[in-house]
């Protein structure tokens, strides 16, 4: 283990890896900033340049992008109530009232720490669970892997959608969606319709930026054109923030982190916790995290009106989930989360590819993937600590300039992968849909994530039915296969009841 | 059923249902040859179709005008379909015409309809932007942007 643990770092400690997590982290930071950008948006833009750089950088790169931009979500809710993500609404509760009372400095600086330390702290999480679960992970074969993938793929179905029968319904899209091409075991050709780009299936990047990115454009340009004054709203960012004089209000004093790392702690158990679970995402954990704080403060009556506390507990919870959601994806290759699908997403584009037998074929490589977190937690607090106050003015940029910009940028990523203009097409076709969907309230993250694993659940399926001579009893005949039927089933009942409970 | 009486998801589930009946009983066997190899989409057909039966089956229950629905002045919408187009036009125009001229276009004309209205911000961002592309992408990464068959 320990020469491993050397190889894996030896891996990592170049030059190019060492800029390529600098790079990432301050490109994430920067477009997390940005209200309407996220650590999504920048991994999506930046997925098809990781394809020209060695698996290491590229990795490098993502998990900088991933940490950068998770911290970044937090400055503009901090700063004028507008998370930059999803997570940072939590942050927000008492984050922007600090801003109010004129101490934002020390808000950002408390949610820079805290993120930073929950985020290394996860990433030992990681690296202490991810040997003995794919010790575990060898032992399963192909009915229990379709098994598992299914109840992974129902897991995030509820929990990534408002409706779970409209999660079921984009896993249902994403499944079919990667059948299209080569037969994955005989290599004759599916829903070609005689097209030869067809053929080779379609390509992850092109739906990624379509789903993810041109959507979220186009949905934010239909926004500009309902707002009748735009121009008010970017002045009233700029009005938003109080400035005080006295410098101890933009700093965090000793004594006031120390009262926080209880806040810190609850929020590394819960998110780690939660991020091991495929489905369960940062803003679950943070919101957790959050409650968790405040049940247990003496003071429950400041959260909500400027409670450093809040703004730790918030951050913590969000970014204790980023090392564990790494567990299923390294030994299962199953991603436990959308970023963690795109990171998916980068292995097999680098030919490497993520599940049981990636402890045992690159054992190294998780050893270097967990040098590389720390090298950017490490970079996520120096370029925050540094360019924290500049980074700000990012906010201001004027949404009517920022997204045409955006959409040439999602162009360039397409091209870029495999320079193909039919992928352009697919952009857009995947744009509009995406947009669509958003609007029908049926969610992109299910979709994209069932269409990764789509192909592996198909190898699987396929496999086990070879091996039971065409029997489907198969999969409920393997204990651990017939275990994960149960809990999917169980899941689903549990999920339904909850919700009937909830309505009456 | 009175289709205009029903609820927005009654509505999806039906398309959503009729959309996957055609492809497991009319796309599949034109465009699968094999048993075997059809196994999978009429899988995920199955599971599509099973999901949207038990959506139209929950949304029975909930009144029309209980689910919101967006609405958009004309202005807005024929601006939005107008953008969208235009994009559309940009990615057909980059086989003809290459990477700069297209997306010039489509900045220009983009910022154009989303409001801005000085002709600095017009010209200067989009040209600037191309620019630090073609010198980044083309000249320090190396990586040839889509040439044009005519241009």
């Amino acid at each position: 283990m320990l020469e491993n643990i050397v190889n894996g770092m030896s891996m990592v400690l170049h030059l190019d890896n060492i800029l390529a997590s600098m790079f990432g982290v301050t490109v994430g930071i920067t477009m997390g900033a940005i209200p309407g950008l996220s650590d999504i948006t920048a991994i999506c833009l930046l997925l098809p340049f990781t394809f020209y750089l060695k698996p290491i950088a590229a990795i490098a790169m993502l998990m900088g992008l991933s940490k950068g931009g998770n911290f970044g979500g937090s400055i503009p809710a901090i700063l004028f109530n507008v998370p930059g993500t999803a997570q940072a609404v939590v942050t927000s509760y008492d984050g922007y009232p600090l801003t109010k009372q004129g101490k934002s400095g020390k808000a950002l600086k408390m949610a820079l720490y805290s993120s930073t330390m929950a985020d290394t702290l996860s990433d030992f999480v990681l690296f202490f669970l991810a040997a003995p679960v794919a010790t575990v992970a060898l032992m399963i074969g192909p009915p229990e892997y379709a098994m598992i993938v299914i109840f992974s793929l129902v897991v995030i179905a509820i929990a990534g959608s408002e409706n779970f029968v409209k999660g079921m319904i984009a896993i249902g899209m994403g499944l079919f969606l990667a059948v299209i091409g080569l037969d994955p075991v005989i290599g004759t050709r599916r829903f070609t319709f005689g097209s030869i780009e067809l053929s080779a299936g379609l390509a992850v990047v092109p739906i990624v930026l379509g789903l993810f990115v041109v959507s979220e454009a186009f949905r934010q340009m239909e926004l500009i054109l309902k707002e009748k004054s735009s121009k008010n709203l970017n002045n009233r960012y700029q009005n938003q923030v109080k400035k005080t004089g006295n410098l101890s209000d933009h700093k965090v004093s000793l004594a006031e982190f120390k009262h926080c790392l209880p806040a810190i702690f609850g929020g590394v158990g819960i998110g780690s916790a939660l991020g091991a679970i495929p489905g369960i995402g940062t803003t679950v954990a943070a919101y957790l995290s959050y409650m968790h704080t405040k049940r247990a403060s003496k003071h429950p009556e400041l959260f909500g009106k400027g409670a450093l506390e809040g703004v730790a507990a918030a951050e913590a919870g969000n970014n204790a989930v980023v090392g564990p959601n790494l567990i299923p994806l390294i030994t299962l290759g199953i991603p436990g989360n959308l970023a963690a699908a795109l990171i998916l997403g980068a292995f097999m584009m680098q030919g490497l590819v993520p599940g049981p037998l990636f402890m045992q074929q690159y054992a190294p490589m998780l050893y270097a993937l967990f040098t590389v977190l720390i090298i950017s937690n490490i970079f996520t607090f120096t370029v925050g600590s540094l360019f924290v106050k500049y980074i700000r003015r990012l906010t201001y940029i004027p949404k009517r300039i920022l997204y045409p910009i955006v959409i040439i940028f999602a162009i360039i990523g397409t091209y870029i992968f495999r320079s193909n203009l039919f992928d352009l097409v697919v952009m857009f076709i995947f744009g509009v849909l995406g947009y669509i969907f958003v609007k029908i309230k049926i969610p992109n993250t299910p979709l994209l994530v069932a269409f990764i694993l789509g192909e592996i659940l198909e190898k699987k399926m396929r496999q086990s039915l070879i091996i039971s001579g065409g029997s489907s009893i198969i999969f409920f005949t393997k204990p651990i296969s017939l275990a994960f039927f149960l809990l999917t089933i169980f899941m689903v009942l549990f999920f339904i009841r909850g919700r009937k409970k909830n309505k009456i | 059923m009175n289709w205009c009486k029903m609820n927005r998801d009654q509505k999806i589930g039906i398309v959503i249902l009729v959309f996957w009946i055609v492809i497991l009983f009319f796309v599949i066997p034109t465009q699968v040859a094999g048993r075997r190899e059809s196994i999978f989409p009429r899988f995920t057909s199955i599971w599509i179709l099973i999901s949207s039966f038990i959506l139209i089956v929950q949304s029975w229950r909930v009144v029309p005008n209980k689910i919101s629905s967006e609405v958009l002045d004309k202005k807005t919408i024929i601006r939005f379909i107008s953008i969208v187009f235009i994009f559309l036009i940009c990615i057909l125009l980059i086989d003809f015409l290459g990477f700069f001229i297209p997306t010039f276009l489509f900045l220009v004309i983009t910022m154009l309809v989303l409001g801005i209205r000085d002709w600095r911000v017009l010209i200067l961002v989009p040209l600037v932007l191309l620019l630090s592309i073609h010198f980044l992408i083309e000249k320090l990464l190396v990586f040839p942007l889509p040439k044009g068959r005519i241009f």
